[in-house]
C-alpha cells in the first residue's frame, strides 16, 4: 500500500516532464507554482504553462480512470466469482459506445451541457444498460450471478450489433470520430471534464471499499455469507450499482479503455491476497499508476519510433487503449507463469 | 424457555419457488447443550430443514423460534451471533490461509470491520486451538487435508461465538478416522463449551455414538425424534430407507451399531 502511494506520487510528479516537447519536470511544476524562470511572462514561459496544463490534465484523467477501472474490476470479479469478469462484463462499455455513436450521428454536441457529445451519449447509453441489466435480472432471475453475467453479455452483443449498424450508416468523418472514441483516450484540454467526474467517481470508490468486508464473506459463497449476517441481495445490488457508476464515468470520460480492470486486480491479488479491505485500496492506487505509465508510453512510443526510423518527430499520441492491452497482456502472461512456477516449487 | 429448547420449529413449512423440495409441516425442538442429529434419505429436505433452522431461509408457513424469539424478526447480524452455519459444500478460495478463514468468522461479532483488533486475533487463535488447528495458521486451504480444512471451518464457525452450531454433513467426505475425530470434537464442544449442535448426516453410527437426540426425516416430514437407542431400530430404519438393517450391540459399553444388510435380490452375483 505504502509502496503504491509512493509510486503514485512519483509518477504524478514526473508526469508533466514527459512528452514530445522536452520541458523538464522542474520547469513544468515551476510554471504552476510560480518559481524559476517560468514565472516570467515571456512567450516561452506561457508555452511551458500550456504544455504543463495539457499534461497534468491528462495525468489526472488517467489517474481517475485507472483507479476506478481497477476497483470496479476487483469487485466485479469477486461478486461474480469469475476470474474473467471486468468492469465491462455487464455490457456497460457497449452501451456507452452505442450511446456515443448515436450522439455523433445525431450531432448532439450542442446539447452536451459543456460535455462533448460523445461523453453525454456514452453516459446515457451506460445508464440505459445498467438500468436494463438490473431490471432484467431482478424480475426474471432474481439477480443471481451467472444469469446476470449472461444477461449483460447478451445486452453487450445487442449494443455491439446496433453500434455496427450505426457505424455502417455514418459518413467518413463520423466513422472516424466513432472509431477514435472506441479506442479510448485520456487526452483532454481542460481540467473541467476530469474534475466533473471526480464527484461520482469518489462516491463509487467509497461505496466499493465500504462493500469490502461483505465481499470478503461473499468469497465463501452466498449461503455462508448470508448465515454470517451479510444481506447478500443488498450487497450485490449496491456493489453492481457502485461499480456501474464508476465504470460509466470512465467510459464517458475516456472511452472504453480495456484490460486495466482485468490486469491490475489480478496482479495485486497475487501479491496482497484476497482481503478486500487491503486489496481494493491497493488495486485502486496501482490502477492509477498503471494507466499513467501507459499514457507516458502512448505519448513517447510514436516519438521514439519517429527518432529511430523516420527521423521526423511525431507529436501524435497513440490511443491509450492500444497501449494498455499491448503492454498489459505480455506483462500479465509473465506474471501468471511466474506465479505458477513459484507454486510448483514452493 | 420452552423446555430448555434453544431452537424450536413449530408447524414449519417451506416450498422453493420452483417446487423442487417441499418441506413440512415440521416440528422440532433442539435443547440447549445437546448434540442433535437429523437423519433421512437423500433429497427429503434435511438441508432445507437446516437452512430454515439457521435463518438462511425463511419458512413459508409456521414459526422458527430461537431462545423465545421469532427467528425471522431477529436482525441478520444478531442472528449470526446466536447461530453459526456450516454448509455441506461451499467453494472457499483455496489460497486463503487458515487464519484468514477463521478471522472471516469474526464478521458478525467484531466491533470494527476494517481493522482487526487484538481481541479478534486472540479469539480466532483460541477457536483454532479448540478445534486442534492452532499450528496451521498460515497454511492455505488448498494445501490441507479434508479433515484439517473441516476443522478450520468449524473454528471459523466458533469464532462467531454462537450458541447453536448448525452443520450440514460435516463428515461426508472424510475417512473413518476423521469422521470419528469430527464427531468427537462436536461432542466435546457440547460437553465442555455448553454449545448446542445440530447436524444433518447420513452416518447412522456417527449419530448413534455421539448424538443425544436423533430426528428422522422422510419426504419432508419429521417421522420421529428421540434418543439414538429409541429411534435407530432396524424396523424403523427399514421403513425409512427401504433396506433391511441389523443391530449389533456391545453390551459392555451399552452401545449399539446398525448396518444395512442387502436382500438376496439386491446382492450382485
Amino acid at each position: 500500500m505504502i509502496f503504491g502511494v509512493v509510486a503514485l506520487l512519483i509518477v504524478v510528479a514526473i508526469s508533466p516532464g514527459i512528452g514530445s516537447q522536452p520541458i523538464g519536470v522542474a520547469r513544468a511544476w515551476g510554471s504552476v507554482f510560480g518559481f524559476g524562470e517560468a514565472g516570467e511572462s515571456s512567450v516561452e514561459a506561457s508555452i511551458v504553462r500550456e504544455i504543463m496544463r495539457l499534461r497534468l490534465s491528462r495525468t489526472i484523467c488517467a489517474l481517475l480512470a485507472g483507479t476506478t477501472l481497477a476497483l470496479c474490476g476487483a469487485v466485479t470479479q469477486t461478486q461474480f466469482r469469475n476470474v474473467l469478469a471486468t468492469p465491462y462484463t455487464l455490457g456497460i462499455a457497449s452501451g456507452g459506445a452505442l450511446g456515443a455513436a448515436i450522439s455523433v450521428l445525431l450531432g448532439l454536441d450542442q446539447f452536451g451541457f459543456g460535455l462533448p457529445g460523445e461523453s453525454l451519449g456514452a453516459l446515457l447509453g451506460c445508464a440505459a444498460v445498467v438500468g436494463l441489466v438490473l431490471l432484467l435480472a431482478g424480475t426474471l432471475y432474481g439477480l443471481s450471478g451467472n444469469s446476470l453475467v449472461l444477461a449483460g453479455v447478451a445486452i453487450g452483443f445487442f449494443c455491439s450489433a446496433m453500434l455496427m449498424f450505426a457505424t455502417y450508416l455514418a459518413d467518413v468523418r463520423e466513422k472516424d470520430r466513432i472509431v477514435r472514441w472506441m479506442m479510448g483516450s485520456v487526452a483532454t484540454f481542460r481540467f473541467r471534464e476530469p474534475l466533473q467526474m471526480l464527484g461520482p467517481m469518489a462516491v463509487s470508490w467509497a461505496g466499493m471499499i465500504a462493500c469490502g468486508p461483505g465481499l470478503n464473506q461473499l468469497q465463501l459463497g452466498e449461503e455462508l455469507a448470508s448465515a454470517r449476517g451479510v444481506r447478500v441481495g443488498l450487497l450485490q445490488v449496491a456493489n453492481i450499482g457502485f461499480a456501474s457508476l464508476g465504470t460509466a464515468c470512465v467510459v464517458s470520460l475516456c472511452g472504453p479503455i480495456g484490460f486495466v480492470g482485468l490486469l491490475v486486480p489480478h496482479t495485486v491479488r497475487l501479491v496482497v491476497g484476497r482481503d478486500h479491505r487491503l486489496l481494493l485500496p491497493v488495486a485502486g492506487v496501482w490502477g492509477g499508476v498503471f494507466l499513467i505509465v501507459c499514457d507516458w508510453l502512448a505519448r513517447l512510443l510514436p516519438l521514439w519510433w519517429g527518432r529511430c526510423f523516420s527521423g521526423e518527430i511525431s507529436a501524435a499520441a497513440l490511443p491509450i487503449g492500444v497501449v494498455t492491452s499491448a503492454v498489459g497482456a505480455p506483462v500479465f502472461l509473465l506474471l501468471l507463469c511466474k506465479d505458477r512456477a513459484i507454486r510448483k516449487n514452493g | 424457555m420452552n423446555n430448555g429448547a434453544f431452537l424450536t420449529m413449530s408447524d414449519v413449512r417451506f416450498g422453493y419457488p420452483r417446487g423442487a423440495v417441499f418441506l413440512g409441516p415440521c416440528d422440532l425442538a433442539v435443547r440447549v447443550g445437546t448434540f442433535h442429529a437429523v437423519l433421512g434419505p437423500n433429497g427429503v429436505g434435511k438441508s432445507t430443514l437446516l437452512r430454515l433452522a439457521c435463518g438462511v431461509l425463511t419458512p413459508s408457513g409456521g414459526v422458527v423460534t430461537c431462545e423465545d424469539r421469532n427467528l425471522a424478526t431477529i436482525p441478520e447480524l444478531e442472528r449470526a451471533r446466536r447461530i453459526a452455519f456450516l454448509p455441506q459444500r461451499f467453494d472457499a478460495p483455496l489460497d486463503l490461509s487458515a487464519r484468514e478463514v477463521v478471522m472471516l468468522g469474526r464478521f458478525p461479532i467484531r466491533r470494527n470491520r476494517f481493522f482487526d483488533s487484538l481481541e479478534d486475533e486472540r479469539a480466532a487463535g483460541e477457536c483454532m486451538a479448540t478445534t486442534g488447528v492452532g499450528d496451521l495458521g498460515d497454511r492455505r486451504l488448498g494445501d490441507m487435508s479434508g479433515g484439517e480444512a473441516q476443522r478450520v471451518h468449524i473454528a471459523a464457525a466458533l469464532a462467531q461465538k454462537p450458541g447453536l452450531l448448525v452443520l450440514d454433513e460435516p463428515t461426508s467426505s472424510l475417512d473413518p478416522y476423521h469422521q470419528m475425530e469430527i464427531g468427537g470434537l462436536l461432542r466435546k464442544l457440547c460437553d465442555e463449551a455448553g454449545l448446542t449442535v445440530l447436524v444433518a448426516t447420513h452416518d447412522l453410527n456417527l449419530a448413534g455414538q455421539f448424538a443425544d437426540c436423533v430426528t428422522l426425516v422422510v419426504d419432508g416430514a419429521v417421522v420421529c425424534t428421540g434418543t439414538p437407542q429409541e429411534t435407530l431400530t432396524p424396523d424403523r430404519l427399514r421403513s425409512v430407507y427401504g433396506v433391511p438393517f441389523e443391530r449389533f450391540c456391545k453390551s459392555s459399553q451399552g452401545r449399539s451399531w446398525v448396518f444395512p444388510i442387502p436382500e438376496e435380490a439386491m446382492t450382485v452375483s
